[in-house]
């Protein structure tokens, strides 16, 4: 329905959820990514397949599935996963040709290695990465000036990283993402993520100052030539075709944060989006072609 | 589809002094320590004493071993026991436990079960009593007892400031600076081999436990009464996982079966107290057989 009246807009985004779903719906992560994949192919097929069927799942046996209206894009909207870097998560993605994006708040060379990362996995499931297979999760304030930007950005930021950010992406406090108690990962995926990790180690969330922040590049406040250009230094490193952008922060007056959208849509993105074009037709020769196969 | 015991040819042996053998079960293998003579006991482990996580073969087992022989069974995923997609219940549980008493030719057997492993065995004994010459529960969870639930030792095992895991170790033992307990779950991040092996676990206990009803089976109460064959129960003293109203609670179900306090032990007494444990399990079992 979404999909109809947005006139062929729509992208769906599934997530496996954490610890505050676990423990608030009594539901094991040891299970739970059988059940999330299930229910995305539940989806994808009702959305694709000519109803009644029937789905002979596991999780959610379902004897007469007939959805309506059919979504309008063909053969179905583009579907979107966030991950954490966990391979099971990049492998299940490559699989079914759905879209992987980073939530996990690491960025520079860290987003640059899971992009290696995943266009491996997509190769070895037989296709090509492409930059719009992938997208990035982060948060930016566009103002007239870097002063003017920080100092309308900071009390939404902070109010944002002390109050909203509880038990995920924050070392402090009980972590609720995954971890023993919240199993989600196979001992492949735990194991690797055990080798590649360091305990205790500061997160978004436990940014002290304005400067760390600004220095781990997931929150990018600035005039509209500086968010243009840390925008495009992170294009440029790690070959990644889509954002995702947190625009309001916590308390943020909502004046300001139209401002600030208003402000990326004119004075950021058409040039960003241009200089991106370029940079992908060069780098990835058969990107048009790719594009036209999977739309 | 063949079951193949693989004692002649054993594919790890580590220990001088235990058998150790991964055994094939229809297809998925099952990690067994093995070692001693006299009577059968199998034992099924709780939390704290994961095959491998205390030295190769927990303590209480190298006690038990020295009187009866001891059958140790690492549960899916935990050790190198291979983990079973495939099981969502505890009925599901029990029957891989079938095979497996199958696949080692155990007919009848003293059953041992601490923690987690304690519910297990008290579930086998209400469904095939005539399999169990006795039946030992040391920390048991399984029951439900009204007004005194089961902590949550999921909740507990993700990390606070991401490296502290006192609240798990109150749970899991007398204290949060108990000496075992700071080597069984250390703070931080422990020994690679280690850390999988608690994650093993905690899967494995997860997949049947995390769920309502948690840890425990409401049923199983009144079921207790299927089995009739001798019971002891035994119990840390300052349990702070399953309450000592549990221990009563099995007791009354189990034709009042005698109750063993341990004192100055918490939840895992297996490994708090393995000699005390040893000592009054060798006495019962040996009256018992």
């Amino acid at each position: 329905m979404i999909d109809m009246m947005t006139h062929g807009r729509l992208i769906a985004g599934f997530v496996v959820g954490g610890g505050s779903e676990a423990f608030n719906y009594n539901i094991t992560s040891v299970k739970a990514r059988s059940q999330f994949w299930e229910g995305c192919d539940l989806i994808t097929r009702a959305w694709t397949d000519e109803g009644p069927f029937e789905h002979e799942g596991e999780h959610y046996p379902l004897r007469y599935v007939n959805i309506w209206p059919k979504p309008r894009q063909k053969p179905h909207p583009e579907v979107w996963i966030p991950g954490s870097l966990s391979i099971e998560t990049m492998e299940e993605c490559a699989k079914r040709g759905y879209n992987y994006f980073l939530s996990s708040r690491v960025h520079g060379s860290a987003t640059k290695a899971a992009v290696n990362r995943f266009s491996q996995i997509v190769e070895d499931h037989g296709s090509t990465y492409h930059p719009y297979r992938m997208g990035v999760l982060l948060s930016v304030y566009v103002a007239e000036t870097d002063e003017q930007a920080r100092e309308e950005a900071s009390e939404g930021v902070w109010y944002f990283l002390r109050n909203l950010l509880k038990g995920h992406l924050r070392r402090e406090g009980r972590t609720q993402t995954f971890g023993p108690g919240i199993p989600s990962q196979s001992k492949r995926s735990w194991e690797n993520y055990l080798k590649n990790s360091e305990p205790g180690r500061d997160l978004l969330g436990d940014a002290k100052d304005w400067e760390t922040l600004d220095a781990g590049g997931s929150i990018i406040a600035g005039s509209p030539e500086t968010v243009r250009r840390r925008l495009m230094e992170l294009i440029e490193l790690a070959g990644v075709g889509n954002f995702l952008i947190q625009f309001h922060f916590g308390n943020m007056k909502p004046e300001l944060a139209r401002k600030s959208m208003h402000l990326f849509a004119t004075e950021v993105m058409p040039t960003l989006r241009q200089q991106s074009a370029e940079l992908f037709a060069r780098d990835f020769p058969s990107l048009d072609e790719q594009l036209g196969k999977d739309s | 589809m063949s079951t193949a015991v693989m004692f002649g040819s054993l594919k790890f042996s580590s220990s001088p002094i235990f058998d150790e053998a991964q055994v094939d079960v229809y297809g998925s293998n099952v990690w067994v320590i093995e070692e001693g003579d006299g009577d059968p006991i199998v034992y099924l482990h709780g939390f704290a004493d994961v095959p491998g996580l205390a030295g190769d073969t927990p303590p209480l087992q190298q006690e038990l071993a020295k009187k009866l022989h001891v059958i140790a069974l690492a549960y899916p995923a935990c050790s190198k026991s291979q983990e079973r997609e495939e099981l969502d219940t505890m009925e599901d549980l029990i029957f891989h436990y079938l095979d497996v008493f199958e696949a080692l030719k155990l007919k009848e057997f003293h059953l041992v079960g601490s923690c987690l492993g304690g519910w297990v065995a008290a579930e086998i004994a209400v469904r095939y009593p005539e399999k169990i010459r006795s039946l030992s529960l040391l920390g048991a969870t399984g029951l439900f007892v009204k007004g005194h639930p089961i902590a949550d030792i999921f909740w507990v095992a993700q990390p606070e400031d991401g490296l502290y895991y006192n609240d798990l170790r109150t749970l899991l033992f007398s204290a949060p600076e108990s000496k075992i307990g700071n080597e069984l779950f250390p703070d931080g991040r422990g020994d690679l081999d280690e850390e999988l092996l608690r994650y093993g676990m905690f899967r494995f206990a997860s997949r049947f436990g995390f769920s309502p009803p948690y840890l425990h089976n409401r049923k199983l109460r009144n079921r207790l009464r299927r089995y009739k064959g001798p019971a002891l129960i035994i119990w840390g003293e300052n349990d702070h996982l399953v309450p000592q109203e549990h221990a009563a609670a099995y007791s009354q179900e189990l034709g009042n079966a005698p109750i063993e306090i341990i004192a100055g032990t918490g939840h895992s007494v297996q490994v708090e107290a393995p000699d005390e444990c040893a000592t009054r399990l060798i006495k019962f079992i040996g009256e018992n057989s």
